[in-house]
């Protein structure tokens, strides 16, 4: 089942199962695959369109899946890739907690520990079974950045968090509602933690309203092909995803291909480094981060879903487009991560800004991967996003969380410039619009521009970052800034150049400026400006 | 022919003008090459041969109706107006930014969601000026900055002006100072202001939706007054109408004010036809899927009607409008079959002639009527050898089993997406290449009904005899409904009113709303076919059209209305499509499939499993 399936060694049974005989001809397969994949997807666009919170409704921060009554992953939406390795470990944990032949029709269930196979705590995730004639057949399951979850800072990502416990409310799998309704016991946990409770509670609806929108599709499906007759062919895709992936695999060089990457130093930590070792062999993929830093007690950390995401997104990025994507290609991915190191944290490390170590580990491993596809892969993309919050009060004296994602340049090539300005291999957030920013909080984004020049130099240029210009227009507007690439940043591949580093200034009203690091927290005054600049890709090939 | 009542409904394609004419009731149809002359020319060429053809006189017709994939089509060949657009400083790159999104998500090589083609870099122009989010003036517009991008564009002269301001949908002052100096400076150049094309927030959306109608207008209101002129000159008097997205027909003026809304004009028509027919054989939900030469157009029907959207992709290019939820891919008779390196055959848009088309493919196996083109045979021999396929037959059956496949994908995703299950609908087959490919599709998607049109291959042309001529107008609102309360809700409809002129014998109104809990959320939008409710009568319909299209109730008790649009159309008239008779052939494919004449085509049911 999901995950462990991976670690385990090719026996017996899966030479059994993937090679088995199904009643379902191949052409059913891939047409139940699309009908499962465009369920997910159409979880997420009711996610998008419902949500309140600007960073799911602006940023797209938010992700839908799919999973067999068994557990295992059926189909993912087009989501922020960061998020794809979160919902097998999230659903496994809850099902653990709560075994599913225990469950009932109406019942939902929730969790954000980070440790018991969540990502960090805003993300919540909720689980819903479905069931058709009284047949569990499916579970729905949609994880969602929430506004705020408690803790130190307002939007529960405090940059100075020193252990977990900073970081807000830490729900292990949890029953959230029962015969359709949540429970009031949930709702009171929400409204006594949250900042923004009617916000978060929001958002949970729209999880809900998107879990029920796949549980009615489902249901249909289940109905007129029969419920057995679905269980049969839902196992049949995955299998067939195994065989497909396994296959691919086995075409890849038998060779080990290493990649590192590591994070800006940060005053008073050791450095954090990633090491990682990518192999194909027996029709599997193998990631071992062995040598990768220990973990750190700042929010830096990641756990293991990002761990995954970033394994998981290299794998599909390399893939055939026709490869089903479900947990079938899960049991052929290999993970060994070190225990209580800055890939795989243990309690009580705090892991908030976990999104500059995920894209440190996806970029280790493209590193690796592409050295086993070198024709199709670009120099690499600069490697971080900001996550930028911030939050107040208003001149109307209302409370105030805004957070918004800003990417940066891709890397050139292989046969064409990278692109300027787009969110890269996990990140695919979309920006905070000046008109949506302005009408929430008492900040003005005074201009968004390409930050011209900041990729590497090469044959094909590195794509350029961002730069994105703040105004306070009220005081005490406080703010968390968590980016990446101030000092560290991608080389060019082929002799291709490096790209400029990110930077971050505020410029106070009373002419001085100060220069912040990769995560910072700080206040700004009405009138004061912020400066935020990304990093841009790397260049490939030498320059003409 | 009636004096002045025959209505001439044409559809204008990439390969083929299609014409309808409807002599009360008589119906003739024609399908004609569009050849290589321009668009107006290949229309009134089309009209002239079938006035010879089926015997009138186009000065005694009482009307025209046109729709057109002519937009579409310059979107997918990339082929519009050089446009200039005048940002705030600062937002010259919201266009080249877009919303930071890419395409493909796991394509290694990252490309932006965002038609930064429409404007070229060096034509966008960053003003001094600014209003706040409540439309505040915060910094006064630059009149000697606007003064000298005049001169650039005097120096280097462009086809059209785009403005798009921030907050220009709350507050127009600059646009309008803007706009007013750039058409003083340049009277003959087409200036389109965003608060105009798209009066919503979100740069990025509106950004491009002003370019969009800036790309588009040149080429598609020329092409609209050199038909109403070229028509003139041959004595027509009647009405030339335009359908838009939504299914509308539109008078000269208002068509050429706003092009992009006619965007989708073509898939809107055929997509009404297929709503007429369904309605007529009781055939429940359906989605139109017309295959024509470069796209595939699907379209959601239910109770009887099309469904509209406020959100579509148009060749890569998101459309912020109310329109019928069409959505395309292209797929269409021109594709070509090629190898797809694993052993199978892919059909993609190439125009490379060592492989066949999908046309040359269908013809082969006798499933549409055109002949073989002549070299047909060479390219399916082509095929089969580099696929390692036993003969061309076999190497043709599979490319067309291929493009079932493809539709069916697309399908799927696009009724899961709306909440509907492909395989308990009526699939309605129209186009040229309908009949033939969507039984494929049907049973891909394991349904079993199947509707086509008798005259399927020129469905759009169909849909336009069923449209009514229309006009619309809108008006911001930015109010809490609450707030708004019953009088204020009663002004905003009267104002509206007070816009549209009179429509003989009566108008049948229809008003739009679009609303949200709060003003931050992306607006919903709802329609009332008695305008002049109250606050609660409002709130009642939003909460029940929310819930009907989400599944949920909306999260919060408050509403904000962002703007209303109210509509005027004359009373659709009462079609009954006659049931084909008995002995007409079937279009496409019949094999498998239980047959039934029903009003205006047939109903098809799967008989074998």
């Amino acid at each position: 089942m999901g995950l462990q399936g991976s670690e385990r060694r090719l026996h017996d049974d899966e030479i059994d199962r993937m090679s088995r005989k199904t009643a379902i001809r191949p052409l059913d397969l891939d047409v139940l695959q699309m009908r499962l994949d465009a369920i997910a997807q159409g979880m997420q666009e009711t996610v998008f369109r419902t949500a309140v919170s600007p960073v799911v409704r602006e940023g797209a921060d938010a992700s839908c899946a799919l999973f067999s009554s068994e557990g295992e992953l059926l189909a993912l939406s087009d989501a922020i890739p960061l998020l794809l390795g979160a919902l097998p470990g999230a659903v496994e944990a809850t099902l653990r907690r709560f075994p599913a032949d225990g469950m009932a029709e109406g019942d939902m269930f929730c969790m954000n520990d980070p440790f018991d196979g969540g990502t960090h705590l805003p993300d919540i995730v909720v689980l819903v079974p479905v069931f058709s004639r009284g047949h569990r057949i499916a579970f729905a399951s949609i994880i969602l950045h929430h506004q705020d979850v408690g803790g130190m800072r307002p939007g529960s990502v405090p940059p100075d968090a020193k252990d977990i416990f900073q970081e807000g409310l830490r729900i292990g799998p949890t029953r959230l509602a029962r015969q359709g309704a949540i429970l009031p016991e949930m709702e009171d946990l929400v409204r006594r933690n949250s900042r923004v409770p009617d916000i978060v509670l929001g958002d949970i609806a729209a999880q809900i309203a998107a879990a029920q929108d796949a549980a009615r599709s489902l249901r249909a499906i289940a109905s007129e092909v029969g419920e057995a007759q679905f269980l049969e062919a839902a196992a049949a895709c995955l299998d067939k995803a195994e065989q497909q992936a396994a296959s691919y695999f086995a075409g890849l060089p038998r060779q080990t291909f290493q990649g590192a990457d590591g994070l800006d130093p940060t005053p008073g930590l050791p450095p954090v480094e990633v090491k990682v070792c990518i192999s194909f062999a027996d029709g599997r993929v193998s990631a071992d981060f062995t040598g990768s830093s220990a973990q750190v007690a700042a929010p830096i950390n990641c756990v293991r879903s990002g761990a995954l995401s970033g394994v998981l997104y290299a794998v599909l990025s390399i893939t055939p487009p026709g490869l089903y994507r479900n947990g079938g290609i899960l049991r052929r991915i290999i993970l060994t991560l070190p225990e209580a190191s800055v890939v795989n944290a243990s309690p009580p490390a705090p892991v908030n800004a976990r999104t500059g170590m995920v894209r440190c580990i996806t970029s280790a491993v493209l590193q690796g991967i592409a050295q086993a596809v070198p024709e199709r892969m670009p120099a690499a993309n600069c490697g971080m996003s900001y996550v930028l919050a911030f939050s107040g009060i208003d001149a109307d004296r209302r409370s105030f969380i805004v957070t918004e994602i800003i990417a940066g340049g891709a890397g050139g090539g292989p046969l064409s410039d990278g692109a300027d300005a787009v969110s890269t291999d996990v990140g695919n957030a979309m920006n905070m619009p000046a008109e949506a920013l302005e009408e929430i909080a008492p900040v003005r984004l005074v201009s968004a521009r390409i930050r011209r020049g900041s990729g590497g130099s090469g044959r094909f240029r590195g794509g350029d970052g961002i730069e994105r210009v703040y105004e306070a227009l009220v005081d005490g507007v406080s703010v968390s800034l968590r980016g990446e690439r101030f000092e560290r940043v991608p080389d060019g591949l082929l002799g291709g150049g490096r790209p400029s580093p990110s930077k971050a200034t505020i410029h106070r009203v009373d002419g001085s400026s100060v220069a912040l690091s990769a995560r910072s927290a700080f206040t700004l005054d009405c009138g004061d400006r912020l400066v935020v600049e990304s990093c841009g890709g790397a260049g490939y090939g030498t320059p003409a | 022919m009636n004096a002045l009542t025959a209505i001439l409904a044409i559809d204008v394609g990439f390969e083929f003008v299609d014409l309808v004419l409807d002599r009360g009731g008589e119906l003739m149809a024609a399908k004609h090459r569009v050849g290589r002359a321009s668009a107006a020319v290949a229309i009134i060429d089309a009209i002239e041969l079938f006035s010879r053809e089926a015997d009138f006189e186009i000065a005694r017709l009482g009307a025209i109706r046109l729709a057109s994939t002519g937009g579409i089509n310059a979107l997918l060949t990339r082929r519009g107006a050089r446009v200039a657009l005048i940002a705030n400083e600062g937002f010259g790159d919201t266009l080249y930014l877009g919303r930071q999104n890419r395409r493909d998500l796991f394509d290694p090589v990252a490309r932006l969601a965002s038609p930064s083609f429409l404007v070229r870099r060096s034509d966008i122009h960053e003003l001094r000026g600014r209003l706040d989010a409540v439309g505040r003036e915060i910094e006064g517009l630059d009149m000697t900055g606007l003064s000298a991008i005049a001169d650039v564009i005097a120096s280097d002269p462009v086809d059209a002006v785009a403005i798009c301001l921030l907050h220009a949908h709350i507050d127009a002052t600059h646009e309008q100072q803007c706009a007013e100096f750039i058409t003083r400076r340049f009277p003959e150049l087409p200036v389109i202001v965003s608060h105009v094309a798209d009066p919503n927030p979100r740069e990025f959306e509106r950004t491009v939706s002003t370019c969009l109608e800036a790309w588009l207008r040149p080429a598609q209101a020329g092409m609209m007054r050199q038909l109403d002129q070229a028509l003139a000159e041959r004595g027509f008097a009647g009405s030339l109408q335009f359908a838009n997205g939504s299914g509308q027909l539109q008078m000269l003026e208002a068509a050429c004010a706003n092009v992009s809304a006619h965007l989708t004009s073509g898939p809107a028509s055929a997509a009404r036809h297929a709503a007429d027919l369904s309605q007529a054989s009781d055939a429940g939900a359906a989605i139109a899927i017309d295959i024509g030469s470069t796209t595939t157009d699907m379209a959601l029907i239910l109770n009887g009607k099309p469904v509209m959207t406020r959100h579509l992709q148009v060749a890569e290019v998101p459309l912020r409008q109310v329109v019928n939820d069409v959505q395309s891919c292209a797929l269409g008779g021109l594709a070509r079959a090629l190898p797809d390196g694993l052993g199978g055959i892919t059909l993609a848009v190439s125009n490379d002639p060592a492989w066949p088309t999908l046309s040359d493919c269908l013809a082969c196996l006798g499933l549409i009527s055109l002949e073989p083109a002549d070299d047909a045979v060479g390219r399916l021999e082509n095929l089969a050898r580099e696929t390692g396929t036993a003969g061309i037959e076999n190497a043709a059956r599979a490319a067309v089993i291929a493009v079932e496949r493809s539709v069916a994908q697309a399908v799927l995703r696009y009724a899961v997406q709306r909440n509907v299950d492909p395989a308990r609908t009526t699939l309605v087959a129209m186009g040229g290449l309908g009949p033939a490919l969507v039984p494929g599709v049907v049973e891909m998607l394991g349904g079993g009904r199947l509707l086509v049109p008798a005259l399927s291959a020129v469905a759009g042309a169909m849909g336009l005899l069923t449209m009514a001529p229309s006009q619309s107008t809108r008006i911001r609102v930015d109010a809490d409904l609450r707030e708004l309360g019953p009088k204020g809700v009663a002004d905003c409809v009267q104002r509206l009113r007070s816009g549209l002129r009179a429509i003989e014998g009566g108008a049948v109104e229809r008003l739009d709303i679009d609303l949200a809990p709060t003003a931050s959320m992306h607006p919903f939008g709802i329609h009332l076919d008695i305008p002049g409710a109250g606050p609660e009568t409002i709130t009642a319909a939003f909460a029940e059209q929310y819930a009907a299209r989400f599944g949920m109730a909306p999260p919060f008790t408050s509403l904000h209305v962002f703007a209303m649009t109210l509509t005027h159309s004359e009373a659709e008239p009462e079609r009954n499509w006659p049931a084909p008779p008995e002995n007409i052939s079937l279009p496409g494919r019949s094999d498998g499939w239980d047959c039934k004449a029903v009003s205006g085509g047939f109903m098809m049911t799967r008989s074998t499993g």
